[in-house]
């Protein structure tokens, strides 16, 4: 697999922009160029647990280590065509039967003693599939090979590799840089949202949950609202949109405390980390 | 695809010409109840029960204690070999006045090596498995039997076919009168010469590297030639509870039953090894379980055999040094998913499972064998 690790995105100026990363080449990963010696697992399939047009299992590979949350590429035996998927939940589960096997396997609670032989066991990851190369939703077939996204794969997989396409398209920047995700494997992609579902016409509004109190969820908007601004600058093939930063207002309603009215001011001495 | 489609040419061979009476429901999986291990370990000393001698050096007792030898501090069996049968009656074919049951046996054999670290694996080409149509050959007519031979050697495909005469009993005369059961029980006999074959391959890794093989069941004479005079023992989850010990102790003879020996003998201990067939075969019998966790004494007790090929007094010191290996084995155990768990050693029991999980499900035999309708549609 190619390195897929990308700088972190830069804000403080169009020139820092992640230019360079919209714009390259995201023909989708082919099932074919991904090599067995790098698959993680393999697909699974059993008679209480099938795989479904939404989503899959798989075995993982002894001794690595996965996370709800990093997307791999599964291929699809069918057609060669990678379904790609976010990795919800990972459960372990070996031969025993019950609790009370394993306490009996081992010498009726003998805690002294290691086990000579190891139970048989796996990890087995459940996936949601996100999307497929060649829009093929038939289920993963048992076996199938299941590899780490790349970054390119992480794009197709959420859906970034055709605001892409639609912004070579159209000439006008769409893809606004949303944060970076980096999965188990160290691999990085940066993650984008398509400008007209955050400002319109498709939509005009982005949720963003997580805990209180840990000016998270605050510094987040600020850095969206930077990277909003700094993406309606950026060029497209030497083009601009007609709208640009500066004809940009933006409005902060704040609802608590009085905190943000002061957003435009210098701090006073260094912000607690 | 049908998987056995390379077995439709021979299944309709044999019905070119004699009468099928199909199995009712077609293939049916032909239970056998009684239990193997006992059974075989009751034919292998049927003309032994008595045993007079204690036949090991220097020691003379009649326990001794096997503490256990744990993989992390000396790795001694790291290949565990087992073999599986699965016998499925197809029908009976008649010809004239003459008929034999026509049987389908799915066999196999493989190896699980462990690693220093404990992980199991199967490793490539340490597997066998076969499918074997088995019919009385003096029940049909001879051209029969070889155009259904023919077809079979030229059936090409992923499976290996064979065709057996049950009543060719010259390698195991011990099948009985029963054709069904004869049949079966050739079946288990082509199961063990897998096994056999598979063993031979693993005693040059035993020669190289010093690991020992544990195989499931007892040493026939199968294995009473110089090919396997090493490197393995023979673990007998349930054994003949015939065999009467008469031992000198004391200036005086001790007749003890086996219930009596095994009653005594404490966790973590041995027997004293005795021989059998000549002297060629050495065996003992392991306690790797406390009785008081267990609902009867023999539970929980394993008999090993040896080749003893020199036919002389086996070593104390190497047979309780395998001995101390094997009690290290009982951790951990397939509690809950054999019946036998109590004396089956888990990596035995995961070689088993890897021929078993090879094997075609019983939905997939059905759907496949008709027979004769396949054959005959063809």
């Amino acid at each position: 697999m190619a390195d897929n690790r990308n700088p972190t995105v830069g804000l403080s100026g169009p020139e820092e922009s992640p230019q360079a990363a919209v714009h390259e080449d995201q023909a989708p990963t082919d099932a074919a160029q991904m090599q067995p010696k790098d698959a993680i697992g393999r697909a699974t399939a059993t008679e209480r647990v099938p795989n479904s047009s939404e989503q899959f299992g798989f075995w993982l590979r002894p001794g690595l280590m996965i996370n709800p949350f990093d997307i791999v590429g599964a291929k699809q035996g069918l057609d060669d065509s990678m379904t790609y998927g976010l990795v919800t939940n990972i459960r372990h589960s070996t031969d025993a039967p019950s609790h009370l096997s394993n306490f009996i396997a081992n010498d009726f609670g003998e805690l002294i003693e290691e086990p000579n032989t190891p139970r048989q066991g796996t990890n087995v990851a459940e996936v949601s599939v996100l999307a497929n190369t060649a829009d093929t939703y038939m289920p993963i077939q048992n076996e199938g090979l299941v590899w780490f996204a790349d970054e390119d794969g992480i794009h197709t997989g959420l859906g970034i590799d055709t605001m892409k396409r639609k912004e070579q398209d159209r000439g006008v920047p769409i893809c606004v840089p949303a944060g970076l995700i980096r999965m188990s494997n160290g691999t990085e992609a940066i993650a984008y949202l398509d400008k007209e579902y955050v400002l319109g016409p498709e939509g005009a509004h982005v949720n963003i949950s997580g805990i209180s109190g840990l000016a998270t969820k605050t510094s987040y908007i600020m850095f969206l609202i930077q990277s909003i601004l700094q993406t309606m600058d950026r060029q497209v093939d030497g083009r601009q949109d007609r709208v640009r930063s500066s004809d940009v207002a933006v409005v902060l309603v704040n609802v608590k405390y009085n905190d943000l009215l002061a957003i435009d001011e210098e701090p006073e001495g260094v912000l607690p980390p | 695809m049908n998987p056995f489609a390379a077995l439709h040419p021979a299944l309709a061979a044999l019905s070119d010409g004699p009468k099928v009476l199909p199995a009712t429901g077609q293939a049916q999986e032909f239970l056998q109840r009684f239990d193997l291990d006992e059974q075989y370990d009751r034919m292998r000393t049927s003309d032994e029960k008595i045993v007079n001698d204690i036949a090991e050096t220097p020691s003379n007792s009649i326990y001794v204690e096997t503490p256990p030898l744990p993989r992390t501090e000396e790795h001694v069996f790291q290949w565990f070999v087992d073999g599986s049968v699965k016998t499925y009656f197809l029908g009976t074919l008649v010809e004239h006045e003459r008929n034999t049951p026509v049987l389908l046996g799915q066999i196999g054999a493989a190896a699980v090596k462990r690693e220093d670290d404990g992980r199991i694996h199967a490793p490539s080409g340490h597997a066998r498995r076969k499918l074997i149509l088995l019919l009385n050959k003096s029940q049909i007519s001879p051209g029969v039997w070889d155009r259904t031979k023919a077809v079979l050697r030229d059936s090409s495909g992923r499976l290996a076919l064979e065709l057996v005469d049950t009543n060719d009993d010259s390698p195991n005369p011990t099948g009985g009168k029963e054709p069904r059961s004869r049949a079966a029980h050739r079946d288990n006999w082509q199961m063990r010469l897998e096994e056999k074959d598979l063993l031979a391959d693993l005693l040059s890794e035993h020669d190289r590297t010093g690991a020992w093989i544990a195989i499931d069941g007892g040493i026939g004479k199968e294995f009473k030639v110089q090919t396997f005079d090493r490197g393995f023992v023979g673990v007998i989850k349930n054994f003949s509870k015939e065999q009467i010990f008469q031992l000198a102790s004391r200036g005086r003879t001790v007749q003890l039953s086996l219930f009596d020996l095994l009653a005594k003998l404490q966790v973590s201990h041995r027997t004293a090894a005795f021989v059998r067939g000549e002297g060629h075969v050495a065996f003992w019998y392991i306690r790797i379980r406390e009785q008081r966790h267990l609902e009867y004494p023999l539970m929980g007790v394993l008999k090993i055999e040896f080749p003893n090929p020199h036919r002389g007094l086996v070593d104390t010191e190497t047979i309780t040094h395998l001995s101390r290996a094997l009690v290290a084995e009982r951790s951990v155990s397939p509690h809950g998913k054999d019946p036998r768990w109590h004396a089956h050693l888990y990596p035995i029991y995961q070689a088993e499972q890897v021929i078993k999980n090879g094997f075609f499900s019983d939905e997939t035999l059905r759907a496949g064998v008709k027979w004769p309708s396949l054959a005959a549609a063809r």
